[in-house]
């Protein structure tokens, strides 16, 4: 069985492989002379007034959150589809009352707007 | 057998590795790609114990989601406004080595004694493959014997919902001002020197009102203006 996963190892190795030398290649060969000038965001103009790095709106978060959460309910609903001829009714209520009980966090965010971006 | 001991010293060697460079790294970006590092390296680990639903779960849950999550709190909190960041009180350090230090303690023991390694159950290798696969098998586990930790989930799982929308709220209170993003700067400078009777005499025409909402800082210099946006707006309160 294990066998069957050495292509994607050999996949993955190489990628690294090629991607990593190429970067240590690189970094040998290239010259480094860092210099006040070069660090400036703009080569003219004014500087700016504030980071340019932004502070985010938290909505990023929830959405960002919300995704793990669900995220984490469909890795609960594969192993059921899955096996869903063995499971038969008892397993369909089960999943059911679970997906309720999170339908009902969708309701209340939904509810408290937080899937708006008004 | 020699080649599977093999891949697995490296695969953990790795996973160590970036697992001590992601506490290490300065950068917190560098520390969640060493994180992801780690992750990958634990889910070939898991394809090599069988456990390949667990590897991939490991990788959508862990590398996908979690280091999302992760990456947004790190572009929202942005690491280098928190000063304390890097340099913990050394109380902290110790009581991070002695938790640690016990830890330590728990796995050896755990592991010389081997009192976690309970009977093997009835699925070995056969009969997970007899059965039609690993997934066919914890579906068929999950939803037949543990009932009560598939519905606790969902009750976690909503319990996450609700406090994750509780503690990111936009609050209505603390939105983000029209006033922070509509700061406008006039610089009075010119060639032959700072206007000084200009200044007086903008404020006295009161510009603030015909610009709208935005609002107007009338500067010598553009380098005299070079406040965070935050700040700005508490001198615009107290003046």
């Amino acid at each position: 069985m294990l066998e069957s996963y050495a292509a994607i190892g050999m996949m993955i190795s190489t990628a690294f492989f090629m991607g990593g030398s190429l970067l240590l290649l690189g970094w040998l060969i290239r010259p480094s002379k860092p210099s006040p000038a070069k660090e400036q965001p703009y080569e003219s103009g004014v500087p700016d007034v504030r980071p340019p790095r932004g502070r985010y709106t938290s909505r990023f978060y929830i959405v960002a959150l919300l995704f793990v959460i669900f995220d984490i309910e469909a890795i609960f609903l594969f192993p059921w589809a899955v096996a869903f001829d063995q499971l038969a009714l008892y397993g369909y209520i089960q999943v059911l009352v679970f997906i309720s009980l999170l339908l009902f966090g969708l309701l209340y965010e939904w509810k408290k707007g937080a899937l708006e971006w008004a | 057998m020699a080649a599977e001991v093999l891949i697995f010293n490296l695969l953990s060697a790795v996973a160590i590795v970036s697992a001590v460079a992601m506490i290490t790294m300065r950068n917190p970006v560098h520390s969640a790609i060493a994180l992801v590092l780690t992750f990958v390296n634990v889910a070939a680990i898991f394809i090599m114990l069988r456990a390949e639903f667990l590897a991939a779960v490991q990788i959508i849950v862990y590398t996908g989601a979690v280091l999302v999550l992760i990456l947004f709190v790190l572009m929202l909190v942005n690491p280098d406004d928190l000063p304390e960041f890097h340099s913990g009180k050394p109380m902290q350090n110790v009581f991070g080595f002695g938790v640690g230090l016990i830890l330590l303690a728990e796995i050896s023991v755990a592991i010389l004694t081997r009192t976690v390694v309970a009977e093997p159950g009835p699925w070995n290798e056969e009969g997970v493959a007899a059965a039609g696969g690993n997934i066919q098998v914890i579906g068929q586990l999950l939803y037949s014997g543990y009932v009560l930790p598939i519905q606790a989930t969902a009750l976690v799982l909503l319990a996450a919902t609700i406090g994750a929308l509780f503690l990111g709220r936009p609050d209505e209170d603390q939105e983000p001002s029209p006033k922070r993003r509509t700061v406008a700067t006039i610089s009075l400078a010119h060639t032959r020197g700072a206007d000084d009777d200009l200044i007086p005499a903008l404020r006295a025409a009161n510009i603030k009102r015909e610009a709208g909402d935005r609002d107007l800082i009338m500067a010598r210099d553009a380098d005299e203006f070079t406040t965070s946006a935050e700040e700005e707006e508490k001198k615009g309160q107290s003046e």
